[in-house]
């Protein structure tokens, strides 16, 4: 077993997903590869070749920033 | 007797105040009639100062500093991203966009050159990080006075990154939305197209579409909105006239429609792209219909950073800006931080097994069992190393 680093999905381009790496850079990941239905924001899961969405991940992701924008945005 | 003596003195003395109130009255005239009879100085009221001869040559002078100042717009080459610096006529800057954060660096070191001390606008046009990813660094070098942002979510660290730089500065955030204005500067208008709904099902499509006017010269800049979005916008504006266009979404297919073009008749067209990029763009179809469209294109990837200049009636574009110098030039210390992201040879493909830690080249003898395309650099980041027979 391979160690598993979570890529998020930042926009689809092109036939690439190109998503964020833990150290914020970018990588283009082709988009056959991913399962179907992957969406923006999904925080992916790789093994093997294997890519998964981490559904726990991606939520908890979610609902940090949406907390943090309700602090900040004026309405 | 003595009455009539004083009556005739009275009389006498009326007489001698009258006559040099007459002597004098030769030189009271031309005081009474002065604004017609004097016309060329009639031009200039203040030019009653005997000094100023030559009031043509002072009038200039005078108005600069007030209202006639340029509007200057600088399209940043920022690789595979945007980044557009607005300059006001009252020298108030807005910032739409900061590049992707691989050139934070070289954004920051461009405004640095051009003078920013503090922005009265940041707009952040939507959350993808090659629109964003350079905002922090941004927000942290120079002073903010106002952020505004179309209300859409995204879960990446560029955008909580973003959030997180707001918050530390004790900045809030206003909507970026059709019909708000941003109130800078009144000889510059500021008014967003779009977003004209509250939920998209594409990032791109929340895009903060802004037109800014000065004068009779008027700038579009649309983000990474889509061809609904533009048809959208043409269906609920009666003008959306403009000189200069900042092409939606690096000049991909599926922005810059016909239609929203025949409506926009831009005299230039902006397309920020990064050069090699790994995505197409511009593509071929956006840049026949901007050919169509009649506009003059440039482009970051050729052209470098694009300057427009305008008094409000003529405009002006320098594709090499002196006034800044190069901001490649600027940055040399930290090359490797510059680096832009789509390399041309991380982008390729190769092939990975289910089992193994390495990948290849297709037909590579490894590849008899499972046989999984991958690009290059996701293979790379993902730990898979080359194999040391097909060495791919």
């Amino acid at each position: 077993m391979m160690e598993t680093r979570p890529l998020i999905v930042d926009r689809f381009e092109g036939g690439f997903a190109v998503c964020e790496q833990e150290d914020g850079s970018m990588v283009d990941v082709d988009m056959k590869l991913l399962p179907k239905g992957t969406k923006e924001g999904d925080v992916l899961r790789v093994d093997n070749g294997v890519y998964t969405i981490d559904t726990d991940a991606t939520l908890e992701r979610t609902k940090r920033i949406r907390q943090l924008m309700g602090e900040l945005w004026e309405d | 007797m003595r009455r009539r003596s004083i009556i005739i003195i009275v009389l006498l003395l009326l007489a001698l105040v009258t006559s040099v109130g007459c002597s004098t009255g030769t030189n009271v005239p031309p005081k009474v009639d002065a604004p017609e009879v004097i016309t060329p100085v009639q031009e200039k009221p203040e030019v009653i100062t005997p000094v100023q001869e030559k009031p043509e040559v002072i009038t200039p002078v005078q108005e600069k500093p007030v209202s006639t100042s340029p509007l200057r717009v600088d399209f940043l080459d920022v690789g595979q991203g945007d980044s557009i610096l607005i300059h006001t006529p009252n020298s108030s800057w807005v910032l739409i966009d900061a590049g992707p954060g691989s050139y934070a660096t070289t954004v920051v070191a461009y405004l640095k050159a051009r003078g920013v001390k503090t922005l009265a606008a940041i707009i952040c046009t939507h959350p993808h990080e090659d629109h964003i990813g350079g905002m922090p660094a941004v927000i942290k070098a120079f002073g903010v006075k106002s952020v505004y942002m179309p209300k859409a979510s995204t879960t990446t660290k560029a955008f909580e990154n973003l959030l997180l730089a707001i918050k530390a500065k004790g900045l809030t955030i206003k909507t970026a939305a059709a019909g708000i204005s941003i109130p800078i500067d009144p000889s510059a208008t500021m008014r967003f197209l779009a977003p004209l709904h509250s939920s998209y099902s594409d990032l791109n499509d929340y895009s903060a579409v802004l037109k800014v006017t000065h004068g009779i010269v008027s700038f579009l800049f649309m983000g990474d909105a889509s061809t609904s979005v533009e048809n959208d916008i043409v269906s609920k504006n009666s003008d959306i006239k403009a000189d200069v266009l900042k092409v939606g979404h690096h000049g991909s297919a599926t922005s810059s429609g016909s239609a929203f073009l025949k409506a926009v008749h831009p005299t230039y067209a902006v397309i920020e792209v990064g050069k090699g990029n790994s995505y197409g763009h511009p593509t071929a179809a956006a840049l026949s219909r901007l050919k169509a469209a009649g506009a003059t294109v440039y482009r970051t990837d050729l052209d470098g950073s694009i300057v427009f200049t305008t008094n409000g009636k003529t405009l002006t574009v320098n594709k090499k800006p002196s006034a800044p110098p190069a901001p490649a030039v600027v940055v040399p210390p930290v090359p490797v931080v510059v680096t832009p992201k789509p390399q041309p040879n991380t982008s390729d493909t190769v092939y990975i097994t289910r089992t193994g830690a390495k990948y290849h080249r297709l037909g590579c003898r490894y590849l008899s069992k499972s046989c999984i395309p991958i690009s290059r650099s996701a293979a790379i980041a993902q730990g898979y190393t080359p194999c040391s027979v097909c060495k791919p």
